[in-house]
């Protein structure tokens, strides 16, 4: 072994720190690496918390301080109508979903619908995809307006959407029975539990939409693969047979929801475009 | 000694955070009788007739190789995603309005709970909003059949 001077040097061919070691000798090296790990697990729980953060920002644009309904499409308010028909394009459906977040309040839909004259009273049928789903799926929603029951109901239909498909949905309401039926290319989904004669006001409207709940969702489709909309048409008898419907304006509630006729009344298209 | 000890116990705090961080529960609740009375009489109203097994009978023995509760909830969780830890149910499902029919179909019934889903007519009250979603998986094919909100 060689030492030479004190002003640093080497030891057996080692660099020599003239200030010692920075770490006591007698702190275990198990203890050294222990706050190390530790150190670094709270860096990166912190990197990935933060990064999460930015990914919710940069990612979602939704604006949770800003839930409203928001409307693409038209209505027939010029007839008391009973039942509602439309064929419709099976769309994806972007949402501004906050990953992580299941919470939110992020939504979109594309209906057909029987609307009663009050708000929430309505029967519709279409697709839709809520925050949490993978997918759209077809799916039925009635409301008699009230907080108590009978209330309002969401049905989800699985295996029917599938992406660039069509379907017919209508909503036709039954002068026997006096309820409200849905159903999906000729097939029955479902009814009304109950009846909107009771519980909903007259006269009822046709009404043809793509609906949104944020402002960072989108309403299906894009301006090069469009939602279209065609064999739009109602009832306005009981029993009655298919008519087009009347006093049809189409209308957007946001710049980014667009359309446009194809042929008018009967076939439109919806699209968001950013 | 005593720092080693410290560093233990620094390092299980550490392990902890990041677990309770990032984990990913699989397990499940299985329904009691009195959820199960409270479900089929929400459902009622609504067209769906969900009716228990037949007494002594098992989904084993009602379906041959059904994909079982675990299966059905990952199923469930992947097509509508969630929030609270999910409820299972196990029963018969009956939808006479359905074209075509769902008849007495042995179901693994998921109640997804801890949501805030508020109806596409508007904006809702705290008392109107529906807080579960029930999923309806076939037991013996393991595909989700139908799914309704309930308050």
């Amino acid at each position: 072994m060689t030492f030479i001077g004190a002003g640093g040097g080497t030891v057996a061919g080692q660099v020599v720190d003239p200030r010692g070691p920075l770490v006591s000798p007698s702190t275990p090296k198990t203890f050294r690496v222990g706050v190390c790990c530790l150190i670094s697990a709270f860096l990166a729980l912190g990197a990935l918390v933060m990064a999460g953060q930015a990914a919710v920002r940069a990612a979602t644009n939704c604006d949770d301080g800003d839930v409203w309904n928001r409307f693409d499409g038209n209505r027939s308010d010029a007839q008391r109508v009973y039942a509602v028909r439309g064929k419709i394009r099976d769309r994806k459906i972007n949402l501004c979903l906050d990953p992580g977040n299941t919470d939110n309040d992020s939504a979109a839909s594309i209906w057909v619908m029987v609307a009663g004259w009050n708000a929430f009273e309505y029967a519709q049928v279409g697709y839709a995809r809520i925050a949490g789903m993978a997918a759209p799926q077809a799916f039925i929603e009635y409301n008699d307006g009230e907080n108590v029951a009978p209330g309002w109901a969401r049905i989800f239909l699985p295996g029917i959407w599938a992406d660039a498909a069509q379907h017919t949905y209508v909503v036709d309401y039954s002068g026997i029975t006096g309820k409200l039926y849905f159903s999906i290319d000729g097939l029955n989904k479902g009814s009304m539990p109950w009846s909107p004669d009771f519980e909903w006001s007259t006269p009822w409207e046709g009404q043809f939409y793509a609906e949104t709940w944020d402002l960072g969702d989108d309403v299906p489709g894009v301006a090069g693969a469009r939602a279209d909309w065609s064999l739009l048409a109602v009832q306005i008898a009981e029993p009655g047979t298919w008519v087009n419907p009347e006093g049809e304006q189409l209308t957007s509630d946001l710049t980014a929801y667009k359309n446009g006729w194809t042929v008018w009344p009967t076939a439109f298209q919806t699209w968001t475009q950013r | 000694m005593k720092r080693q000890k410290t560093l233990i116990v620094g390092l299980g705090a550490a392990v902890a955070i990041l677990a309770i961080t990032f984990a990913r529960p699989s397990g499940f609740v299985t329904a009691s009788p009195s959820q199960f009375e409270a479900l089929t009489a929400a459902l009622a109203p609504h067209g769906m007739v969900l009716t228990g097994l037949a007494l002594g009978q098992t989904m084993e023995t009602a379906v041959p190789g059904p994909v079982g509760g675990s299966r059905a909830m990952e199923v469930a969780v992947a097509t509508y995603g969630k929030v609270a830890q999910p409820i299972v149910y196990e029963g018969r499902l009956t939808m006479p309005d359905q074209d075509p029919p769902i008849q007495s179909v042995p179901v693994y019934a998921i109640q997804l709970g801890g949501l805030n889903l508020a109806p596409f007519g508007g904006p809702a009250s705290e008392a109107n909003l529906h807080r579960e979603l029930v999923v309806f998986v076939d037991a013996a094919s393991g595909r989700v059949l139908v799914a309704i909100t309930v308050r």
